[in-house]
C-alpha cells in the first residue's frame, strides 16, 4: 500500500503524529498548518486523501472542503474530517461540506490506519469499501 | 512594481498590480458567492456587472414553504430537490424565447430562484411571448420533474409558485436598488399567493377535525436478524386520495393553523380505537408531542387507566428535538407516565438537533434511529459512523437500537453488521391498517400475514 496523503492541522505535532502512523503502511505524508497553504498545494498536486482539522485560524476545515469539492480537479478527492469535534451535528456537518468519512481525536492509531486504507484503496469516489 | 523590459511584449498595469486577488482568496469569494447545491450565484449583482437594464423583467419560481420539506424529511432531501429544480430550470431556459435576454439566475439562499431578463431581447419573432407566461412554463418544468424525481409524499404539498413582473428603467433610481426592489416585490408577491392557499389548506383540516375523518395504520417493528416482531408503530393517515392524507401534510397545515393539539389528540383517538387484533398482543408504539404529554389527553388519569385497559404495553415515541429537560413540566410527566407504565422511545434520534445529551436524560427503553440517518447508510461511512455511535450509546444506557426507513437490502446488511437489533421500513412491512411482516430472505420476499 502506498501513495500520498496530504494533512492540514494547525498542530504541527498532529501531523506528524499522524504521519508516524500512516508511514507504517507505506504512505507519504505532506502536511501544512494552514488552509490557504494546504489549498494550493492539494490543487497543484492532489494526493491520495486529504486528512482535515476543523477549527484552523484562517480558512477552517469546513470551507477548505467545500472549496476543494468545487474544483474540477479535486472534485472527488476522499476527504477525511479528523477533528476534536465529535459531536453528531459536526459529523451532520461534515457530511454537508461534502466530506467522505470522520474521525474524532483523539483517535487509536489502529482506527486510523483502518479507515485510511479502506478510503485510498477504493480510488475516487465515495471512497466506499 | 517592476518595469518591464524592452524584449517583453507590452503588459498592461492591471496584469501585475499589487491589488489583484490571490487565487486563493478568489476561490474563497467564489465559494461564497455560489451555492454549493444548486451552483446558482447567491447575488445577482455578481453577474450584472453594473448595467443598468432598459426593460428589467424578473421571473420568481419559489418552492411551497409551508409545509416545512426540509425539516421533515432532512437536508439531503432537500439538496437533491434544490438541483432537481435548477436543472430544470436551466433546461428550460434555454429553448426559452427570452433565452437571449437573460441575464442571471440567482438562488436566494433558501427556496427561490430568481431569473433577471432584459426583456427587449429575444428571439426573432417572438415579440408575443409574455415574461407570464414564461413563468408559468417555467414553473410548470420544475413541478412536472420534481413529480418524475419524487413521486408523491415529498414534495406534494410543496407547491410552486411563479411570479413575474417588468420595471421600466428609471435614471432617477440607482440601478442597484432597483434592482433589489424589483426582486423583494416578486417575493412578495409569491407569498400573498401562499398564505391565500394556506388558508384554503387549514379550512380543509378544520373540517377533517371535525368529521374525525383520520384513520390509523400500524406499522410492523420487526428484529433485523431474527425476524421476529418486536410491536406495531401506530402512523396516522387522512382519507384516502384525500389532499391531506399523509401525516407530514396534515401536521404542516395544523401547525400553520394552531391545530396541533387539536389534530394530536383525534390521533390518540383513532390508534386506539382502531387496534387490529395483532397489535393488541404486541408493543404498541405511539407518537407524542411534548406539547401533548403536558396537555389535555395525558393529564387526566381517566385517559391514561383507558388507554392502559386498551393495551397493556405502550410505548411513547418523543422526537429528540422535543426532549426539553429545562421544562419542569415535561419532567413531573415523564415521571407520571412511567408510574402509570408506560415506555418511552427517542425518535429521529440522531438528526443532529440536541446531541446525545436529551436521550441520556430521558433514558429511554428504544432509540428510533432517524431514517436520514438509515438512507444510504451502506454507501456512507460517516452516517454508520453516527448510527455506531448510538448504538453504543445505547447499549450504556440499556435502551435498544431501532433503525427507521428501512428501504434496500443494503441498509438492512449494514445495520446487521452494526448491532441495531430492530428495524422498520417498507422491506420489513408498509404502514396498514391490518399490517403484513415482510421477511427478506435470500430467494426473494416471504410474506406472512400476522
Amino acid at each position: 500500500m502506498s501513495g500520498r496523503i496530504f494533512v492540514v492541522d494547525d498542530d504541527p505535532a498532529m501531523i506528524e503524529a499522524v504521519a508516524a502512523v500512516l508511514s507504517l503502511d507505506g504512505f507519504d505524508v505532506d502536511g501544512a498548518s494552514d488552509g490557504a497553504t494546504a489549498l494550493r498545494a492539494v490543487l497543484n498536486d492532489p494526493p491520495a486523501l486529504l486528512v482535515l482539522d476543523v477549527s484552523m485560524p484562517g480558512l477552517t476545515g469546513w470551507e477548505l472542503c467545500e472549496i476543494v469539492r468545487r474544483q474540477p480537479i479535486t472534485r472527488d478527492l476522499p476527504i477525511l474530517f479528523l477533528t476534536g469535534r465529535g459531536e453528531v451535528r459536526d459529523r451532520i456537518t461534515a457530511m454537508q461540506v461534502g466530506g467522505t468519512d470522520h474521525l474524532t481525536k483523539p483517535f487509536r492509531a489502529e482506527e486510523l490506519r483502518a479507515r485510511v486504507r479502506a478510503l485510498t484503496a477504493s480510488g475516487p469516489g465515495k471512497g466506499e469499501s | 512594481m517592476t518595469r518591464a523590459r524592452r524584449t517583453d511584449p507590452l503588459k498592461l498595469v492591471s496584469e501585475r498590480s499589487s491589488v489583484e486577488v490571490p487565487e486563493i482568496e478568489r476561490l474563497r469569494l467564489e465559494s461564497l458567492l455560489h451555492d454549493a447545491v444548486t451552483g446558482l450565484t447567491l447575488h445577482p449583482f455578481a453577474d450584472l456587472k453594473g448595467e443598468r437594464v432598459a426593460n428589467l423583467g424578473v421571473v420568481y419560481i419559489q418552492l411551497g414553504r409551508f409545509a416545512g420539506v426540509e425539516s421533515l424529511y432532512g437536508w439531503e432531501l432537500y439538496d437533491r430537490i434544490l438541483r432537481v429544480t435548477a436543472a430544470s430550470l436551466r433546461e428550460d431556459i434555454t429553448a426559452s424565447p427570452l433565452a437571449p435576454g437573460l441575464l442571471v439566475m440567482s438562488f436566494n439562499g433558501s427556496d427561490g430562484v430568481f431569473l433577471l431578463f432584459d426583456v427587449a431581447r429575444r428571439a426573432p419573432g417572438q415579440r408575443g411571448v409574455t415574461l407570464e407566461a414564461e413563468a408559468a412554463r417555467l414553473r410548470q418544468g420544475v413541478g412536472r420533474r420534481l413529480k418524475q424525481a419524487f413521486g408523491r409524499s415529498a414534495v406534494d404539498l410543496m407547491h410552486i409558485h411563479a411570479t413575474a413582473l417588468v420595471v421600466p428603467d428609471d435614471p432617477r433610481v440607482r440601478p442597484s436598488r432597483q434592482v433589489m426592489r424589483a426582486l423583494a416585490e416578486a417575493a412578495r408577491l409569491a407569498d400573498a399567493r401562499e398564505s391565500g392557499e394556506k388558508k384554503s389548506f387549514v379550512e380543509r383540516l378544520k373540517a377533517l377535525l371535525s368529521a374525525k375523518r383520520l384513520r390509523a395504520v400500524f406499522q410492523p417493528i420487526v428484529g433485523v436478524t431474527s425476524g421476529e416482531v418486536l410491536g406495531y408503530e401506530a402512523l396516522i393517515r387522512g382519507p384516502a386520495g384525500h389532499e391531506l392524507e399523509m401525516p407530514d401534510e396534515l401536521f404542516a397545515v395544523a401547525r400553520e393553523g394552531d391545530l396541533l393539539l387539536e389534530l394530536e389528540s383525534l390521533c390518540i383517538e383513532t390508534v386506539f380505537s382502531s387496534l387490529p387484533r395483532v397489535a393488541r398482543k404486541k408493543r404498541l408504539f405511539v407518537n407524542a408531542s411534548a406539547r401533548l404529554l403536558t396537555h389535555s389527553v395525558f393529564l387526566d388519569d381517566r385517559n391514561l387507566a383507558e388507554m392502559g385497559r386498551v393495551h397493556g404495553d405502550i410505548v411513547l415515541e418523543l422526537s429528540e428535538k422535543e426532549v426539553v429537560f429545562n421544562y419542569p413540566a415535561f419532567c413531573e410527566v415523564v415521571g407520571r407516565l412511567r408510574a402509570a407504565g408506560f415506555g418511552f422511545a427517542i425518535d429521529d434520534a440522531g438528526s443532529g438537533y440536541s446531541g446525545l445529551e436529551s436521550i441520556v436524560q430521558l433514558r429511554p427503553e428504544y432509540v428510533k434511529v432517524a431514517r436520514t440517518l438509515v438512507a444510504g447508510l451502506d454507501e456512507d461511512r460517516i452516517k454508520r459512523e453516527i448510527v455506531g455511535s448510538l448504538a453504543a450509546l445505547g447499549e450504556r444506557i440499556d435502551a435498544e437500537l431501532i433503525a427507521e426507513g428501512i428501504e434496500t437490502r443494503g441498509e438492512l446488511e449494514s445495520l446487521r453488521g452494526l448491532g441495531v437489533p430492530w428495524g422498520q421500513g417498507f422491506l420489513l412491512g408498509r404502514p396498514a391498517a391490518r399490517p403484513v411482516v415482510t421477511r427478506p430472505g435470500a430467494r426473494g420476499a416471504r410474506k406472512d400475514v400476522c
